[in-house]
């Protein structure tokens, strides 16, 4: 019962999905009383973006397209949208315009069961719509038949609304629009609105005039949701004490579940210009009377001051965030409860042990905020063994408070873990001067031993460690070691740019296919082994893969926090 | 009702040569059971020519390597060397699906798949892909050869090394697992040795190790002392006591009795009677397991009642023989995955003894797990799968045209007709029933007689003797 509910939710959503300019009659037929709100609100712009992707040089050249296109379920809709062509007399893009040209909206409300949805398909072309309600309900009809759950169609009067139901799927109309719900009882609070009494509505609401400013017009689809609902919930008002059971939580999470505790209602939507298309997610709630349990991750005064993320050639991803361990132990106070603070200090005095006598509170004190991760795949050089498989190289820079004293502890506790290491796998040391840094790294000897730990795994590491300035370096592979020395030393003397972002994530397709082309022994097995190929056919379809990457850009990732609103925004750039 | 049968039998007619005859005729009944006891199954054309040649030549044929075989071969080589590479274990256990699916030698990897749950060693504590498909290599390798060469390259497989702890069998310190094995499971069986006799053969394996992904013996680690096994004393090595297990009488008949059930049946307990000519055999051409194998294809028992439907298939035998059957070639990735649900993993059997197969492959959770793959694979609309075991296209192949010959059809495909006449009715009635279904109005005339016969062919797998090897 609840596939057909579904089937024919999506099955009556995915047959109308397009408009010509944003309207706000759909808004005026949802009733105020819905928790979430999803608007594609210019379907027609949205439908030819897909279609061009879906259609473009690089994506029709991917291994399996032309399979994909020709599976049973592909073929069926194209069927059954030829079929509403031949039926309603015009070819699909004008049924788009014609029949979803005012908007479509999904509302509904939360619940642990599925809860009351409602979709309203607001079309332009009122006997159009009629006609093509019929078809799809026919269809409806027949396809649950088919599936051995027939349903016979029934006819309800609800607040004088004429209500057809199919199974759990019931549907009206009104002029133009046509509006299908999963509950019966959702045409109640629909009725009035369809009689003109739009005041309680959810365009005409009061939450909805608080959000609405935050989603711009040119927005090709938009979604709202209402937080205040689940805040009423007893374990959700659990997830937000400080201090509580959830103490790493908010370690790590406290920034959003600050954000999720401040603010109303979350807006989010999606912009495209030309070849760029941005996802932005909004909270109305900023740095400003930020709580404790978010000061990890949000400095006091707002100002991220980030350094830009790491880039080298070959870069996989990179990351530039704010994270604060200071302040937790500076607020650790309020932070943990007696008993977590107990264990916490019993663990501290603990890790002077393997410290080589510093405690980890001195340690994680004496970092600064600041610090950057990345991926990358460079050229390698340090080996000639032949590795099983290519695994990309990493590093992470911390900033470090107290640079001079801490440098020289981080390096000792280092070169001590190196030494341990070599117990279980025996390295070299080596020493590289870089314009007055020193790098210093451990190479994994070449040996039978090391050779044989997981096909020559160990031979993708040259640990290695070094300290710019207040920039502390830890990096898996002495190659990207050179490389990000010699990119902090020029880093040196830029001035820092104070502005609000509190991370940024970069992560290259590019990069990605770099890393894909030094394991594409692995992609053709996976071809081979899925399509049925010779070796020959396979590589060549890696290759078109590893192409397509390259293809779409970058993908980033951007939070920033202003004093009263906070937003993530996600980019993705194609190149051409 | 076993008893019963034990005493019908006759051991010297049971192991006579199958001259088909008028009460037992050569027929597509008995070439579809030769090619799902020897091949997983055999798609129409298979069988078009077995039913031609004879029950002879065909056997003759599936012994034999193609032409094709080698390059085959060399392919799935280079494949496993890359898999090895990356420690893959779901590419390994999709690699040796995708041998069973397209290889050129159904019969090779049918009896390798023997070999893996013979020497059951699972990658659960090897945790070693490379070790893992070396080893199968090897299975592969003596499949149809020497058993007693391959009882040899076993011991000093460096999977088995690590499974069973020949490894860690140190001077002073021998590690019992593999002798207790060694004769327990993989050539005696128990009664025919004593707890002294794997005492002293443990000692003969000590300074058995692994270097550079190979055996290496350490001289230094073994203990080079006299030991008594089956009541012969000497300075054994490992290799010895291989040797000796090999001598011992009841080998043959305990690798006859493992065979028998293999090929002939899981419900008919074979009397020592019974097996002493198939012992025999492999006695004489020692230890060679195609010629105990042709002995057991061509046999009057095996063409018997004896032997027909009397074991169940396991699920890597219930989907490779629907998939060769309808000449499909789906992901064998996605089937490597679908096929932990229905109870198989390969290279993860359960224990050191291996699946315990017969009705134990069967409970309502893989008997519906079966059916859902069945219907996963043939109707084309499950995401993983596609259209690439497609029914309709060996229905369009082999030019059956109305309802009648799709059901002739694929009754003959998978059941040799050999069904209930109740069941043909039931599959009849569907299909005159669903010619009248009301059908999406969308659907074109080609949609509805497509999808009719993908569903009948689910229905004629889903029957409980589809179950049946």
């Amino acid at each position: 019962m609840k596939l057909n509910k579904w089937l024919a939710t999506w099955l009556l959503l995915l047959c109308g999905w397009t408009a010509r300019e944003v309207s706000a009659e759909p808004l005026s037929l949802v009733p105020e009383e819905a928790d979430f709100v999803i608007t594609v609100a210019q379907p027609k712009e949205l439908v030819a973006r897909v279609w061009d992707l879906v259609h473009s040089e690089p994506v029709r050249r991917l291994p399996g397209y032309e399979e994909a296109l020709d599976q049973l379920t592909v073929r069926r809709l194209v069927q059954l949208v030829r079929y509403a062509e031949r039926e309603l007399g015009k070819p699909w893009r004008e049924l788009v315009d014609e029949l979803l040209g005012g908007g479509v909206v999904l509302a509904g409300k939360y619940a642990p069961q599925p809860g009351p949805v409602l979709l309203v398909i607001q079309g332009r072309n009122a006997p159009l719509m009629q006609r093509a309600s019929e078809l799809l309900a026919d269809v409806l009809e027949q396809e649950l038949a088919r599936r051995d759950q027939p349903h016979q169609r029934r006819e309800h009067e609800r607040s004088g609304l004429k209500v057809q139901q199919l199974g759990e799927t019931y549907w009206t109309l009104h002029g133009p629009a046509l509006l299908v719900s999963n509950r019966l009882e959702v045409f109640d609070y629909v009725a009035p609105l369809t009689q003109g009494r739009t005041e309680r509505s959810f365009a005409e609401s009061g939450k909805w005039r608080s959000a609405r400013t935050t989603v711009p017009s040119k927005a090709l689809a938009w979604a709202w949701l209402d937080l205040r609902p689940p805040k009423l919930l007893k374990e959700v008002q659990q997830l937000f004490e400080v201090p509580g059971d959830l103490a790493i939580v908010h370690i790590f999470f406290g920034r959003y579940l600050d954000l999720f505790k401040r603010s109303d209602f979350l807006t989010a939507w999606l912009t495209a210009n030309g070849a760029d298309v941005t996802v932005s997610v909004h909270a109305p709630a900023g740095w400003q009377g930020s709580g404790i349990g978010a000061r990890t991750q949000v400095p006091e005064d707002g100002k991220g001051s980030l350094r830009p993320p790491l880039q080298v050639p070959g870069v996989v991803y990179s990351s530039s965030f704010y994270f604060d361990l200071g302040a937790f132990l500076k607020h650790r106070d309020k932070f943990l409860t007696a008993q977590q603070r107990k264990g916490f200090e019993d663990f501290d005095k603990n890790t002077a042990k393997f410290l080589l006598g510093t405690r980890f509170s001195e340690l994680a004190s004496s970092l600064g905020p600041r610090h950057r991760l990345i991926v990358a795949q460079p050229d390698r050089k340090t080996y000639s063994v032949p590795t099983g498989i290519t695994i990309p190289s990493f590093a992470l820079v911390l900033e470090l408070n107290d640079s001079e004293r801490m440098g020289n502890k981080l390096a000792a506790l280092l070169r001590g873990a190196a030494f341990l290491a070599t117990f279980q796998a025996r390295m070299d040391l080596v020493e590289e001067e870089h314009h007055g840094v020193k790098l210093v790294g451990y190479r994994f000897v070449d040996n039978e031993a090391n050779r044989a730990i997981q096909n020559g795994l160990l031979f993708n590491f040259s640990p290695c460690f070094a300290q710019v300035g207040d920039q502390f370096l830890l990096c898996s592979s002495l190659e990207l070691g050179r490389q990000l020395v010699a990119r902090l030393q020029q880093e040196q003397k830029q001035p820092r740019v104070q502005d609000s972002m509190l991370f940024v994530d970069v992560i290259s397709w590019a990069g990605i296919a770099d890393l894909l082309e030094q394991n594409k022994e692995q992609l053709v097995v996976q071809y081979m082994l899925e399509r049925v190929q010779t070796p020959e056919s396979a590589q060549k379809q890696a290759d078109e893969v590893i192409r397509w990457l390259r293809h779409l850009g970058h993908l980033q990732f951007h939070f920033t926090s202003e004093a009263k609103s906070s937003r993530l925004e996600i980019h993705m750039k194609l190149t051409r | 009702m076993v008893l019963q049968q034990r005493a019908a039998l006759d051991p010297r007619w049971a192991w006579q040569t199958y001259r088909p005859d008028l009460k037992r005729p050569w027929n597509l009944k008995w070439a579809g059971h030769l090619y799902r006891r020897a091949a997983f199954a055999a798609n129409w054309q298979e069988l078009q020519q077995a039913v031609r040649d004879g029950p002879e030549a065909t056997v003759q044929r599936l012994l034999q390597p193609s032409p094709d075989q080698a390059a085959f071969d060399r392919q799935m080589d280079e494949l496993a060397e890359s898999i090895a590479k990356a420690n893959n274990q779901l590419h390994m256990r999709a690699w040796w699906l995708a041998r069973m699916l397209r290889t050129p030698f159904p019969l090779l990897e049918k009896m390798t798949l023997f070999w893996h749950n013979h020497f059951a060693t699972s990658n659960t504590k090897v945790n070693n892909v490379g070790y893992m498909l070396q080893q199968n290599r090897t299975l592969r390798r003596y499949a149809l050869g020497s058993f007693a060469d391959m009882l040899q390259a076993i011991s000093k497989d460096p999977a088995m090394m690590v499974w069973l702890d020949t490894n860690l069998s140190k001077k002073g310190r021998p590690n019992e697992n593999y002798a207790r094995e060694l004769m327990e499971l993989f050539s005696l069986g128990i009664g025919n040795y004593t707890e002294q006799d794997i005492r002293e053969a443990a000692r003969a394996f000590t300074g058995w190790e692994i270097r550079n992904g190979q055996f290496h013996f350490n001289r230094n680690e073994h203990d080079d002392g006299e030991k008594t096994v089956f009541g012969r004393t000497g300075r054994w090595q490992g290799e010895d006591i291989v040797r000796l297990c090999l001598e011992h009488p009841a080998c043959p008949r305990f690798l006859a009795r493992k065979l028998f059930r293999y090929f002939v049946s899981e419900t008919l307990e074979p009397s020592p009677e019974l097996l002493e000519p198939l012992a025999q055999r492999i006695r004489e051409t020692n230890y060679h397991i195609g010629e105990a194998v042709r002995m057991i294809l061509t046999s009057n028992i095996f063409y018997s009642e004896h032997a027909y439907r009397c074991r169940v298939k396991s699920p890597v035998e219930f989907a490779v023989g629907l998939i060769r059957a309808l000449q499909g070639q789906p992901s064998a990735i996605a089937l490597a995955n679908a096929l932990e649900n229905v109870g198989q993993r390969l290279f993860y059997p359960p224990s050191v003894k291996g699946w315990d197969g017969g009705p134990a492959w069967l409970n309502s959770t893989t008997l519906l797990a079966r059916n859902n793959l069945a219907q996963a694979l043939t109707s084309c609309e499950d995401p993983q799968f596609g259209s690439r075991c497609d029914p309709v296209r060996v229905v369009r192949k082999y030019g059956s045209n109305n309802d009648e010959e799709v059901l002739d059809f694929f009754l003959d495909l998978f059941l040799q007709s050999d069904v209930n006449p109740e069941i043909r009715t039931r599959l009849a009635d569907y299909l005159r029933q669903s010619a009248q279904f009301r059908w999406p109005a969308y659907w074109s005339e080609r949609d509805r007689h497509e999808h009719r016969i993908r569903a009948l062919c689910y229905l004629v797998l889903s029957q409980p003797e589809f179950q049946l090897d």
